[in-house]
């Protein structure tokens, strides 16, 4: 009796473990199926907020220039490989936060922005120093790109430097990461109007400094 | 004639007309009303020109930005970090459950506190209750109440002279009688090479200051009189297998008789 009782258990046991192949050798095949259409932005993040890390990838790939880019203009290039890291990661963490109400790059610049207010706060004399580390000297220093158009971009940079943190921010996101009044409102966390009253200030003052230099 | 002074607008709101303008922030009303107040007024023309300048050289700011790029293993770094990190919270996961594990047990306990309480008495009652019936509560006789002539026993027993040597065979009982009474006591020195087994009868009162007390120390078992007087009688048998060793301290060597039985 016990021995009947054994064997039909065995063969229980092999019966699922030939279906667990079964199982495993159709899922292996849909994985294997070529996917040609690059998932939307929504669909990678539902993926990765299902647990799937890999299509966090794709989106990294997609915007880690952009988020290089936009932290280099604050920060030395020593500092912005890590701070970008950190972005990443921090967008990794707080992914479900993201309610789609604005762009996603709008979110990950939000992020990224206050990675930098850490670092300047933890190094503030990084926001007004011309550091050696910069990325526009370094490149000076390479001339790879056409040298009076490096000159002004530094000249530029540097009078960026002279105003206020919260006007450098703002003007920064709208001229030169193109973003709308609305859109740097959602990033910085402030009100549309203060936006364009901050935009407007920090035009001003690099219009007066010009115009100081230049007399 | 009303909507038209309304129109009228400052110098310093049409230079914040410029910058809105720039954004492409303006809507149409808003655009007429600049170019309206641009084609008058020379200074807020020049603002503008400025300020388009400005404008063009933070392009070519941005322009030179753009060739920074980051290397292409980046993303892949990202993702190793993050899959370390994924691993690491999953540890945290199971230290989470185990802690909740542990606060759901501390709430049953909470709750069970005074039956613990009142098992924990019964534990403690009955154990102790085992221990005195065992007798490992009666007190372990110390030999600093032992003294000689201010002298504690330890160092006593090394300097004492013995007066007298008997070998007490198995079975065999001594008979010690003391024949002269003395303020000072008496000792009787127990020992063997052996496990010990013997009894002792006497005819003294047992106490702290007065009498017979027996003491064991380094394996050997010593009795002191404290008043010896005469008559007083200290009987000791051997219950075990070997010889037993019997020395004797007294003020006089004919102080205590000894016969065996």
């Amino acid at each position: 009796m016990v021995l009947i009782i054994l064997k039909r258990k065995r063969n229980d046991v092999f019966f699922k473990h030939t279906q667990n192949v079964m199982i495993n050798s159709r899922s292996n095949l849909d994985i294997a199926e070529p996917d040609l259409k690059p998932a939307n932005d929504h669909e990678l993040i539902q993926r990765v907020r299902s647990g799937d890390l890999q299509s966090f990838d794709p989106l990294v790939a997609r915007y880690q220039n952009q988020v290089y880019c936009f932290i280099l203009k604050y920060v030395p290039v020593r500092a912005a490989e890590d701070l970008a890291q950190d972005t990443f990661i921090a967008v990794y963490e707080n992914l479900d936060t993201f309610k789609g109400d604005s762009k996603f790059s709008t979110w990950i610049y939000g992020i990224a922005m206050n990675k930098v207010r850490n670092y300047l706060n933890r190094a503030p004399e990084q926001r007004f120093k011309h550091d050696s580390a910069d990325y526009l000297l370094e490149k000076q220093s390479q001339e790879i790109s056409p040298l009076e158009q490096l000159e002004q971009a530094v000249e530029i940079k540097y009078l960026l430097g002279q105003l206020p943190p919260d006007l450098k921010e703002s003007i920064v996101l709208v001229s030169l990461e193109g973003l709308s009044y609305e859109e740097t409102a959602s990033v910085m966390s402030i009100p549309i109007g203060t936006v364009r009253s901050k935009v407007f200030r920090a035009r001003q003052i690099l219009k007066d400094i010009i115009k100081e230099q230049e007399s | 004639m009303a909507e038209d002074k309304k129109a009228e607008l400052l110098c310093d709101d049409v230079t914040f007309l410029i910058s809105r303008n720039i954004d492409g922030d303006l809507n149409r009303s808003e655009t007429i009303q600049l170019h309206r107040h641009i084609a008058t007024c020379e200074q807020c023309r020049a603002s503008m020109s400025q300020l388009s300048e400005l404008e063009s050289s933070m392009q070519n700011l941005s322009t030179v930005y753009q060739e920074a790029s980051l290397s292409p293993d980046f993303s892949q770094s990202i993702h190793d970090t993050l899959s370390k990190k994924k691993k690491q919270t999953n540890i945290t996961d199971k230290t989470t459950s185990l802690f909740q594990y542990w606060r759901k047990w501390r709430f049953f306990s909470d709750n069970l506190k005074p039956a613990f309480g009142i098992l924990g008495a019964f534990v403690v009652l009955s154990l102790s209750l085992l221990f005195w019936q065992q007798g490992m509560f009666e007190q372990a006789p110390s030999y600093q109440r032992f003294v000689v002539h201010d002298i504690p026993l330890r160092t006593a027993v090394d300097t004492v002279a013995w007066n007298q040597q008997h070998t007490i065979l198995p079975s065999q009982t001594i008979r010690l009688i003391i024949r002269e009474s003395h303020s000072n006591p008496y000792f009787f020195k127990v020992s063997s090479l052996n496990s010990v087994r013997f009894s002792v009868d006497h005819n003294q009162m047992v106490g702290k200051t007065n009498g017979f007390q027996e003491l064991q120390l380094n394996g050997i078992r010593y009795i002191t009189l404290k008043n010896p007087r005469a008559d007083d009688f200290v009987h000791i048998r051997n219950h075990g297998a070997h010889p037993i060793s019997v020395k004797t301290f007294s003020y006089g060597p004919q102080a205590i008789q000894a016969d065996f039985r």
